[in-house]
């Protein structure tokens, strides 16, 4: 009788370590024979939601792109789409529920960065890797952490493409700043101050504030200054109000914007014209603007998974993060676990980051993938990369 | 020197859409005591109409101005009719409270047709500025100027000349005194905010060009004519209009010849530099209680 309970006793052990074991086996998360399931979180209501769309959008077409072509070693990828309203606390519910309710292998998401950093301890924790959508604060890939990566170009990686790009331009000898005061603004400001050519004078820094409803006090006090260029850390709506008051009060001196003004053709909508913003320089991440022949293999990509929107900057703004998670997933291999995939991102080398202007390069010590960038301006009527440095135009 | 006057100009344009707003909040708050918070709705309302009508409709300007006044003075009568009517013997709080809630709701409204995106109203006139040496001016500044001032003298012909402008002079003097000599006190009210938000609405349409046109744009423009009102004295009208200048050339001035990092926070520091030095404002008469 004690020999059967010693052999029951061994059978139910043997039997959890079985179960167990082959539960362990099969349990990494979000894995199945037919499918990777690929968390993704942005704002998808509220009045961001205007960005929150089109960007998940580009992604999504990218991971539709690679099932229509076969997968990863016949895995599909699955999206959950998950609404964060750029509500902080709603970031962190939407990550949880990714997390713990989805069980997704890994996360892409994020535009806005104030939800990226609340969401980032839960990420972290639950040892997720993350790649972020288009939240650009340099805080969430800096100082590296082994979860989280980027390829949306940093902050910090703004400043420094408009500071090349001024230090090239001829006969720049003073330049006056105009920026907002928020976190945004300093840490651009501060990338560009410190990768400035020092034999270049800053003659003003002025203030604009949010919402402002005009800016005649900056352009007159900068009209007085007589800099050669003014360089704006400035959002979309400001931007064009700076603009249209620097050309009512007779500041006609080139501009140097930065990433968010990159979509010229809005700007001049929004400040009245081409004519307004011929002289704007800014810097972009992206190679070409949608809708130009070197975009359209991704204008196509886009179409093809969504093909009533409307093309623009935005529908490829999370297109470069979809390539990199495509291609760790693939250099994992087919037996792919979380730490395989970790490994796959810190090696990757200059991949091709599609209508991104940069190359993808990721190590151990650096998750920022992307911090290259170029400079588009209005040419002949169209916006079109005018190139990292300065060009003579033709005449 | 002609910096200066640049300055003067730029300021007076925006001063006198400051004057406007002082100028509809200090009507409402004669007649009923009550600070309106939702005033810079009805302005952004009257922005809202006037750019569906000049823009995508292209009807003329004076069309689109009168469609501006005119649904913002209906927003206003709607407004004291369903929300401030049934709350008038509440306390004072309560009725802020109430705008403050008529405020957040037209908000919300707007943001149904027209999303939170920045629209924006192409200047009404497209000629360009003029230069003398370095003295600017445009054609939609001087309009803007004329307009306010006309809409300005319009509003004090109404209540200074007219038997409507005596019946709210008297009801904002003595309610139970106007109410005994049998003036409909009811219609005084409708017509305290009609004539507010009327003057709210042509102030949007004046802002829109000179601005840009999104949802909340009505809470820059409170706060500048909240403060413009407090300066000239909360319940003078002349007060409001010189305060609104006075405010509109001062952030001009402090922006250009101290710095631009002083212009949002100029507002602030006058109300609380008017209300440590002279609580009744530059115009407003001095609180005597008989005793």
């Amino acid at each position: 009788m004690q020999a059967l309970r010693r052999l029951s006793g061994l059978a139910s052990i043997g039997l959890v370590l079985c179960v167990g074991g082959s539960a362990a086996w099969s349990a990494e998360p979000g894995i199945a024979p037919d499918k990777i399931k690929i968390g993704m979180f942005g704002p998808l209501t509220g009045p961001v939601s205007l960005w929150g769309y089109p960007i998940n959008n580009g992604a999504i077409a990218v991971y539709n792109h690679v099932n229509a072509t076969g997968g990863i070693y016949g895995r599909k990828i699955e999206v959950v789409d998950e609404d964060d309203a750029c509500d902080p606390a709603k970031a962190v519910a939407a990550v949880k529920k990714l997390i713990v309710r989805e069980d997704v292998f890994a996360i892409h998401g994020g535009t806005c960065s104030a939800t990226v950093m609340a969401a980032k301890d839960d990420i972290i924790e639950a040892k997720m890797p993350y790649v972020v959508m288009a939240a650009t604060l340099d805080k969430i890939s800096s100082p590296v952490n082994k979860y989280i990566y980027t390829t949306t170009m940093p902050g910090s990686g703004d400043g420094s493409v408009m500071a090349r790009f001024v230090a090239s331009m001829p006969q720049v000898k003073t330049i006056a700043i105009v920026k907002h005061s928020d976190e945004w603004a300093d840490t651009k400001a501060d990338a560009f101050s410190a990768a400035l050519d020092k034999k270049i004078k800053v003659v003003a820094t002025e203030q604009i504030d949010r919402k402002v409803t005009d800016a005649v006090s900056q352009a007159v006090r900068i009209k007085q200054l007589n800099p050669d260029v003014v360089i704006a850390f400035t959002y979309p709506a400001e931007t064009a109000v700076l603009l249209r008051d620097a050309r009512k009060y007779g500041l006609t001196v080139p501009f140097v914007a930065t990433t968010s003004v990159m979509d010229l053709a809005d700007l001049s909508q929004r400040a009245g014209g081409v004519d307004v913003v011929k002289q704007v320089y800014a810097a972009s991440f992206l190679a070409s603007p949608p809708g130009s022949s070197a975009s359209a293999k991704w204008d196509e990509i886009y179409k093809a998974s969504f093909p009533n929107d409307k093309l623009q900057t935005l529908s490829f703004f999370g297109m470069s993060g979809a390539l990199l998670v495509v291609d760790a997933l693939r250099r994992a291999g087919p037996d792919l676990t979380r730490e395989k995939f970790i490994q796959a991102l810190e090696t990757t080398k200059d991949l091709d980051a599609g209508p991104a202007y940069c190359k993808i390069s990721i190590t151990p010590e650096n998750h920022q993938g992307c911090t290259q960038g170029t400079v588009w301006s209005f040419v002949d009527g169209k916006v079109v990369p005018v190139g990292a440095t300065w060009i003579e135009p033709k005449q | 020197m002609s910096e200066l006057l640049t300055l003067i100009a730029a300021g007076l344009e925006v001063g006198s859409l400051y004057a406007l707003m002082a100028l509809g909040l200090v009507l409402i708050y004669r007649t009923q005591s009550i600070v309106n918070f939702a005033h810079g709705e009805l302005l952004m309302a009257g922005a809202f109409v006037g750019y569906v009508a000049f823009q995508p409709m292209s009807w003329p300007f004076p069309v689109a101005l009168v469609l501006a006044v005119l649904s913002s003075t209906l927003l206003g009568v709607a407004v004291e009719r369903v929300v401030i009517r049934p709350l008038v013997n509440h306390p004072h709080a309560t009725l802020a409270m109430a705008t403050v809630g008529v405020s957040v709701a037209v908000r919300g409204a707007a943001r149904l047709p027209f999303g939170s995106d920045i629209l924006t109203f192409p200047p009404i006139i497209s000629a360009a500025p003029v230069f003398i040496g370095s003295l600017v001016i445009s054609a939609q500044t001087v309009l803007t100027i004329v307009l306010a001032v006309s809409i300005s003298v319009a509003v004090f012909l109404l209540i200074w000349k007219t038997r409507l402008g005596r019946e709210i002079r008297a009801t904002q003097q003595n309610y139970l005194g106007a109410k005994v000599v049998g003036i409909n006190t009811g219609k005084i009210y409708s017509s305290s905010w009609a004539v507010a938000s009327a003057i709210g609405g042509a102030a949007g349409v004046l802002a829109a060009p000179l601005t840009l046109l999104y949802p909340d744009m009505g809470a820059t423009f409170l706060l500048k004519g909240f403060a413009a009102a407090v300066l000239g004295g909360f319940g003078n009208p002349l007060g409001a209009i010189v305060g609104g200048i006075a405010i509109g050339i001062l952030e001009k001035l402090v922006g250009a010849y101290f710095s631009t990092y002083l212009i949002e926070i100029s507002p602030y520091v006058i109300i609380i530099v008017v209300v440590f030095v002279r609580p009744q404002g530059l115009f407003g008469r001095g609180q005597i209680v008989r005793v």
